[in-house]
C-alpha cells in the first residue's frame, strides 16, 4: 500500500493547480467565442458618465446591400441598439426584393397604403423629380432591372425593350394621397427608392442621435457620410473624396453638420464584350447609362436625402449643366471628377477642400457663381 | 519536487526567452495594422508595416471565398466569388478609414491607424 | 494484436478524436485558421507511454487523418500533420529520458514542438517566414498547454497503470534503469568493500 503510494502518488498541489488551469481555460473561451448577431456586430459603449471626448458608441450594421457604421459620442448601446433597429425597419420598408415590404406590395399591386417613412419618401422622389426637371427619377426601377443590376446578371436590353420600359418612367405619374397615405400606380410602373433611402436613413439616425442629446456623431452608410455637428475636440470631419481609379482618397473636404454623399459611375458596373463600361447611373430619358463625361458627383449640404438627389440627378446632367444647377440654387456644394480626371470644385467649397497631396497631373478649377 | 527541478528551471528560460521576445517586437515600431472582420468578428490582425514578404490568405465561409492579398504597408482582395466582385475592383488600401468590404461575404478589412494628419474620418464614395 | 490492445488503441483513438472536434470550436489562438491548440496531444502522451511508439504512431495518424475528414479543412489536416508528427518525435527522444513522475515535461515538449511544427507547415503553405513572428507567442501558449496536457497525461497514466498497463513502455522503465544502474553501483561499492574485484 505504501509503495503504491509513493509511485502514484502526486501531490495535491499540482492537482489543484491543473484544476485552476483547466477553469482558466474554459473561462478565456467563452469570453472570448461570444456570439455575434446576425446583422448588428461589435457594439462598444461610451462610458456615459465621462467625458464627451472619450471613445464613442459604434455599431455596424450590414442593410440595405451595404455596410454601415455608425458613430456617437456619448452614446450608449442602448442608443446604438435603437439605430440599429431603425435602420432594419427602413430596410424592411422599402426594400424591392423583400416580398414583405411596403414597396415590394405597392409595386406588386399597383396601390397601397403607406406608413410615414414610405409617406415620406414617395413626396420626396415626386419632390426631387420635378426639382431636377425628372432627372431624378424613382419609377427607373424597371430599366435598372433590364440591365440586369438588380441581380447581378448583366446584360444589354435592346432597344424595343427599353422603348417599352420607358415608357413607364415618369415621376409624374405616381398620385400620392397625403390625407389617406395611400399611393398609386398606373400598369406597369415600379417605382424603387434605392437612390433616396440611405440618405433618408441617415437623416433619421442623425435626429434620433441629436433627440437624445448626442453633438457630436458621424454615419457612413455604404460611402455617404453624414455629420452631426462637430468632431467632440470642436474641429471639423474631414471626409474623403474616392478617387474614381481606386486608389484611396483623391482629396479630403472639411465639414461641420454637413452629409458628404458621392455618387460614381465606377462603383457599380460591367464591362460590355465590346469593352464599353456600363454602370449603374441612368439617363431616365434614354434608359441608358448617362454617360456626360463626368466619373463621379459628391455633394455637400444639409440632409441626406437632398444630397442623394443631387449627386445622381447631377451625374446625368454633365458638368455645365450641373454648374448651372447650383448657380440657380446654391444651397449646396459640389465637387466633380471629370472623365479626363480634373477636378471641378463649386466656390463654397474653395476653403475647405483640399486635393491629396500625392495627386499631381490633376487640375482643380473653381466654378464661379 | 527536487527531481523536477532541472526541468522546471529549463521551461522557466523558455517562458522568459519567448515573454522577452514578445514584449520586443510588441514595443517594436507601430506602422497600420489591417483588421479582417467576417460578421463583425475580428478575424486576423496584420501590422502591415511588419510585412517582409507578401502573403495571401483565403477566407472561406459558408457564403463563399475571398482571397486576400497582404503586402508591406497595404492589402487588398484579389480574388473572391461573390457575383458582384465590387470588392475586388477596390483595390489596394494603405491608410485608415476606407474599408474593403465584400457585402454578400460579410467581409470587412479595414485600417487602424494613429490620427495623423494625413487621415480622414470618413470616406464619401 | 490481442483485443485488449485493439479496444484500448480504439479508445484513444475516439478520445483524440473527441478532443480534436471540441478543440477545433475554440476561438483562433494565433491569426491562422487552423492552428490548434494541440490538447490531443494527451492522447498521444498517454498511449506512448502505456503501449509504446507504434501503437502510439498508429493512433496519431488515425486521428489526424479522421479529424480532418471531420473539420474539412485541408490546411487543419497539413497542421495537424506537421504538428503532431514533431511531437511524436520528441515524445519518442523523451520516454526515454523521463520517470513516471515527470511525464508531465514530455507533455510541455510535446505541446511545444507541436506548435513550432505547425508553424513550420504553415509557413511552408503560405511560402512566407512572416508566420514565425508568431513562433514566441506559440512556444509560451506551448507551455502551459503542455503543461495540462502533461498533467493530465500523467494522473491517467499512474491511474491506468492500476488496471491492466503495469508495464509502462516509457518513463518507468528509465526509472527501472536508474534504479538498476544505482544497484550496480551499490553492489561495485559492497564487493570493493569486501575486496573482491571481480570483473562482470
Amino acid at each position: 500500500m505504501q509503495k503504491r503510494n509513493q509511485i502514484t502518488g502526486v501531490s495535491s498541489g499540482v492537482k489543484i493547480a491543473v484544476l485552476v488551469m483547466l477553469l482558466g481555460l474554459m473561462a478565456g473561451c467563452g469570453s472570448a467565442s461570444g456570439a455575434s448577431g446576425t446583422s448588428s456586430t461589435s457594439t462598444m459603449s461610451a462610458d456615459v458618465s465621462s467625458d464627451i471626448t472619450s471613445t464613442p458608441a459604434t455599431t455596424t450594421v450590414f442593410a440595405m446591400d451595404t455596410v454601415m457604421q455608425l458613430t456617437a459620442y456619448g452614446g450608449d448601446d442602448a442608443l446604438m441598439q435603437e439605430a440599429s433597429d431603425r435602420i432594419t425597419a427602413l430596410d424592411s420598408l422599402l426594400s424591392t426584393t423583400n416580398p414583405d415590404s411596403e414597396i415590394y406590395a405597392l409595386n406588386a399591386q399597383g396601390t397601397a397604403t403607406v406608413s410615414p417613412d414610405t409617406a415620406a419618401l414617395v413626396e420626396d422622389g415626386i419632390k426631387y423629380g420635378q426639382l431636377t426637371g425628372g432627372l431624378l427619377d424613382v419609377t427607373i426601377y424597371p430599366v435598372v432591372r433590364a440591365w440586369g443590376f438588380t441581380t447581378g446578371e448583366y446584360q444589354i436590353p435592346d432597344a424595343d425593350t427599353l422603348t417599352e420600359l420607358l415608357k413607364t418612367v415618369d415621376y409624374r405619374s405616381i398620385s400620392f394621397d397625403a390625407d389617406t397615405s395611400v399611393v398609386t400606380l398606373p400598369e406597369g410602373v415600379m417605382v424603387d427608392f434605392g437612390s433616396l433611402a440611405k440618405g433618408y436613413t441617415g437623416d433619421v439616425l442623425l435626429k434620433l442621435f441629436a433627440d437624445n442629446g448626442i453633438t457630436s456623431a458621424m454615419v457612413n452608410l455604404g460611402g455617404n457620410v453624414q455629420t452631426l455637428g462637430a468632431k467632440p475636440d470642436g474641429s471639423a470631419w474631414r471626409v474623403g473624396i474616392e478617387d474614381p481609379s481606386g486608389d484611396d482618397y483623391l482629396g479630403i473636404v472639411s465639414v461641420v453638420n454637413k452629409t458628404v454623399i458621392t455618387s460614381g459611375g465606377y462603383e457599380r458596373y460591367f464591362t460590355g464584350d465590346d469593352g464599353t463600361v456600363y454602370w449603374h447611373i441612368f439617363d431616365p430619358r434614354t434608359g441608358y447609362p448617362a454617360k456626360t463625361g463626368l466619373l463621379s458627383v459628391s455633394i455637400i449640404t444639409d440632409t441626406g436625402i437632398y444630397a442623394e438627389a443631387l449627386s445622381t440627378s447631377l451625374f446625368v446632367m454633365g458638368l455645365d449643366q450641373a454648374s448651372d444647377f447650383w448657380r440657380e440654387h446654391r444651397d449646396f456644394e459640389a465637387v466633380f471628377i471629370t472623365e479626363d480626371g480634373d477636378v471641378y470644385i463649386t466656390s463654397g467649397l474653395e476653403n475647405s477642400f483640399t486635393l491629396s497631396d500625392t495627386d499631381t497631373g490633376r487640375t482643380l478649377t473653381v466654378i464661379q457663381p | 519536487m527536487r527531481r523536477h527541478l532541472p526541468w522546471i528551471v529549463l521551461i522557466a528560460c523558455i517562458v522568459l526567452l519567448c515573454s522577452a521576445a514578445l514584449l520586443l517586437s510588441a514595443t517594436a515600431a507601430h506602422g497600420s495594422v489591417a483588421n479582417i472582420y467576417q460578421d463583425g468578428q475580428l478575424l486576423y490582425s496584420i501590422d502591415l508595416s511588419a510585412v517582409e514578404t507578401p502573403y495571401t490568405i483565403d477566407i472561406t465561409d459558408d457564403t463563399g471565398t475571398n482571397t486576400v492579398s497582404v503586402e508591406t504597408g497595404r492589402i487588398c482582395i484579389t480574388d473572391a466569388d461573390c457575383p458582384d466582385q465590387i470588392c475586388v475592383h477596390q483595390g489596394w488600401i494603405d491608410q485608415p478609414g476606407q474599408p474593403i468590404v465584400c457585402l454578400p461575404h460579410h467581409l470587412i478589412i479595414e485600417i487602424v491607424g494613429d490620427t495623423s494628419s494625413d487621415s480622414i474620418d470618413g470616406l464619401s464614395q | 494484436m490481442n483485443t485488449k490492445r485493439l479496444t484500448t488503441m480504439a479508445l484513444l483513438t475516439a478520445a483524440a478524436l473527441i478532443i480534436h472536434v471540441i478543440e477545433a470550436q475554440l476561438p483562433l489562438i494565433v491569426p491562422i485558421p487552423g492552428i490548434k491548440l494541440g490538447l490531443s496531444n494527451i492522447v498521444t502522451v498517454c498511449a506512448m507511454f502505456l503501449l509504446g511508439p507504434a501503437d502510439a504512431l498508429g493512433i496519431l495518424l488515425c486521428r489526424i487523418f479522421w479529424g480532418s475528414v471531420f473539420s474539412g479543412q485541408m490546411t487543419v489536416f497539413l497542421y495537424s500533420l506537421g504538428g503532431g508528427l514533431l511531437c511524436y518525435l520528441t515524445l519518442l527522444l523523451f520516454r526515454r529520458l523521463v520517470g513516471a513522475r515527470e511525464v508531465w515535461v514530455t507533455g510541455v515538449a510535446g505541446a511545444i514542438a507541436h506548435n513550432i511544427g505547425q508553424i513550420a507547415v504553415a509557413a511552408a503553405v503560405m511560402k512566407t517566414t512572416v508566420v514565425f513572428w508568431y513562433l514566441p507567442a506559440l512556444i509560451l501558449i506551448g507551455v502551459f498547454t503542455g503543461l495540462f496536457t502533461g498533467l493530465c497525461s500523467q494522473f491517467f497514466i499512474q491511474h491506468l497503470r492500476h488496471i491492466g498497463f503495469e508495464n509502462l513502455k516509457g518513463g518507468e522503465q528509465c526509472n527501472r534503469l536508474a534504479s538498476k544502474i544505482q544497484k550496480n553501483k551499490i553492489k561495485q561499492k559492497y564487493k570493493e568493500k569486501d575486496g573482491i574485484n571481480e570483473i562482470q
